[in-house]
């Protein structure tokens, strides 16, 4: 029997919540909750096994606009996390699916949604996971940066690297020296990198 | 000799007397027509195109030969005018927001005091539109606020209950063989959250509406237990009482405080966030006091009942006054205290059931 994926549902609303983590428990998936931006990215942090976020943008503080969704998702970009996000919101569409695929999310669902699409979706951000993770075995690493085109290509390049530079130590446990392999340099590149970008172990 | 100067002194006396007396008469006319237009624009409920359509009566009063105005409201022209268009004219324009309104008075042509009276009148008719004007805009601008908040708490509770319709209209059609009573278990715990979630909106969409349910023995311990649990809020209940009044009006009452605190803990990252409840009985009375020493000191205490004020950037501002009306529609009372140094600290005061 193969290892349930694990899934964070972060919804303020403890009766969808409820509502969708009995609909993803009866699919065999294992689900944790949270309702707020902290608990989720607590729980993020001591669990990294969990592949999937179901993300709500309405959260409190704020439950009627997108900021506390969208600092949710900024958080989980800046640590590195190898979750996939799916944004569920009820929040303004158009305004919504912009702030979601500017800060990087996997998909876009619009409430009310029904179940087989965000079963569809889950299922395509565990594919996509899966890939990820063979590819990263063949030493090809993913990285996703947002690129201002006109202004010059100086900081698409350091923000580039920053990211690659973060996300191989990440993937190594901040091995040095297996992060300056993948990375076909030396190590004394690494540390003058995670000197410049500031990166720290406990990152 | 001094007899002549005598006669002279009294014609000066004479001269000037009647003078301030014509003065005088004239100045109590002007003051007269400047209150009288003052009520109008009462009368009017400060409507600036009413206002503005029956003010001509008046003015005519003040010595004025003609009136014509030319009134853009919200995009929609209308004109008039009153008297003749002769004489020395004045056009004055007031603009506020998508309001304009320019009006032409024709004046005397005459100099002196009459002038100046026609003048003052101007002002204060010019004065009362302008007040009119900004008066309007502002309760455009605050009901078109209140209705986007409205909007985005209804859009996004709303697209909650559709969303779980939804869910369980998928759950219900493909149960899993053999997970029925997972699906029921599910269903039980949902459903009651989902109920209190749709209460909120009734309550919400019904303010200033006292409630219609007949009265009914209340167990506090329970509904306080009940409400806390379901904010997931740290409690301690001191004393235990029931009380008399509308079913669903003390669980709105405590339902808006507590939702209060939780909001405060959420937006303040209060760690330790206990409300502290106690219950006590005195004179026929029952007493709730809700108070959470954590909480930092509210700093606009005078403005905690005042409808449509938040002290949160997205919240409605009808909870509490909502509360306070239903309280005093039950005879009991809504209060808040907040000794110096102090936390916020609500009492809740419903008729105690008889033993």
């Amino acid at each position: 029997m193969s290892t349930p994926v694990e899934i964070l549902l972060v919804e303020d609303d403890p009766a969808l919540r409820t509502m969708l983590r009995g609909l993803l428990e009866l699919n065999d998936f294992k689900v944790s909750e949270a309702d707020r931006r902290t608990t989720a990215m607590a729980l993020l942090r001591a669990h990294p096994a969990i592949r999937i976020v179901i993300l709500d943008f309405g959260l409190p503080p704020a439950s009627h606009d997108m900021s506390e969704g969208i600092a949710t998702l900024k958080e989980i970009q800046a640590e590195i996390m190898t979750a996939k996000v799916i944004v569920l919101t009820g929040q303004d569409q158009e305004a919504a699916a912009l702030a979601a695929i500017r800060e990087g999310a996997f998909d876009f669902l619009a409430k009310p949604v029904a179940y087989d699409a965000i079963l569809r979706s889950i299922t395509r951000a565990s594919l996509f996971l899966q890939k990820e993770q063979e590819l990263s075995l063949e030493g090809i690493t993913r990285i996703a940066v947002n690129a201002q085109a006109g202004e010059g290509l100086k900081g698409i390049r350091s923000d580039a690297e920053e990211r690659l530079v973060r996300q191989i130590l990440k993937e190594t446990g901040f091995n040095v020296f297996q992060a300056a392999k993948r990375l076909g340099v030396k190590r004394e590149n690494v540390y003058y990198f995670m000197k410049k970008f500031g990166i720290e172990r406990d990152d | 000799m001094i007899e002549q100067v005598y006669l002279y002194l009294i014609l000066v006396g004479v001269t000037i007397g009647s003078v301030m007396a014509a003065l005088w008469y004239k100045a109590r006319k002007a003051g007269r027509v400047n209150l009288a237009l003052i009520r109008l624009n009462e009368q009017h409920a400060f409507d600036a195109p009413s206002f503005l359509g029956g003010a001509w009566t008046l003015l005519a009063k003040s010595g004025l030969r003609g009136l014509a105005w030319r009134l853009d409201w919200f995009g929609v022209v209308a004109q008039g005018h009153g008297g003749v268009a002769k004489g020395r004219s004045t056009l004055r324009e007031i603009t506020v927001g998508e309001m304009s309104v320019a009006v032409t008075f024709y004046q005397h042509e005459g100099r002196g005091e009459a002038r100046y009276f026609e003048e003052t009148l101007i002002e204060t008719f010019l004065l009362l539109l302008r007040m009119d004007m900004l008066i309007k805009a502002g309760t455009t601008d605050a009901a078109l606020s209140h209705m986007s908040r409205l909007n985005l708490f209804l859009q996004h509770d709303m697209k909650n209950i559709a969303q779980f319709i939804q869910l369980m209209a998928d759950q219900l059609a493909s149960v899993p063989q053999g997970k029925e009573q997972n699906v029921l278990n599910y269903l039980r715990m949902a459903t009651p959250l989902i109920r209190h979630r749709a209460d909120r909106i009734v309550r919400t969409l019904t303010v200033g509406v006292a409630p219609v349910d007949t009265a009914e023995r209340v167990a506090l311990r329970p509904l306080l237990q009940q409400l806390c649990g379901l904010y997931g809020l740290a409690h301690t209940i001191d004393g235990d009482a029931e009380v008399v009044l509308a079913g669903s009006a003390l669980e709105t009452v405590l339902d808006n405080i507590l939702k209060n605190y939780l909001d405060l803990g959420m937006r303040d990252n209060i760690a330790g966030l206990c409300v502290e409840i106690a219950i006590r009985e005195r004179s026929g009375m029952t007493e709730i006091t809700l108070q959470a020493p954590a909480a930092p000191p509210v700093p606009a205490l005078e403005r905690l009942f005042e409808p449509f004020w938040s002290s949160a950037p997205t919240g409605l501002g009808v909870g509490l006054y909502q509360a306070r009306h239903i309280m005093e529609s039950q005879g009991g009372e809504l209060f808040v205290s907040q000794p110096e140094g102090s936390p916020l600290c609500f009492h809740v005061i419903c008729l105690a059931a008889p033993r």
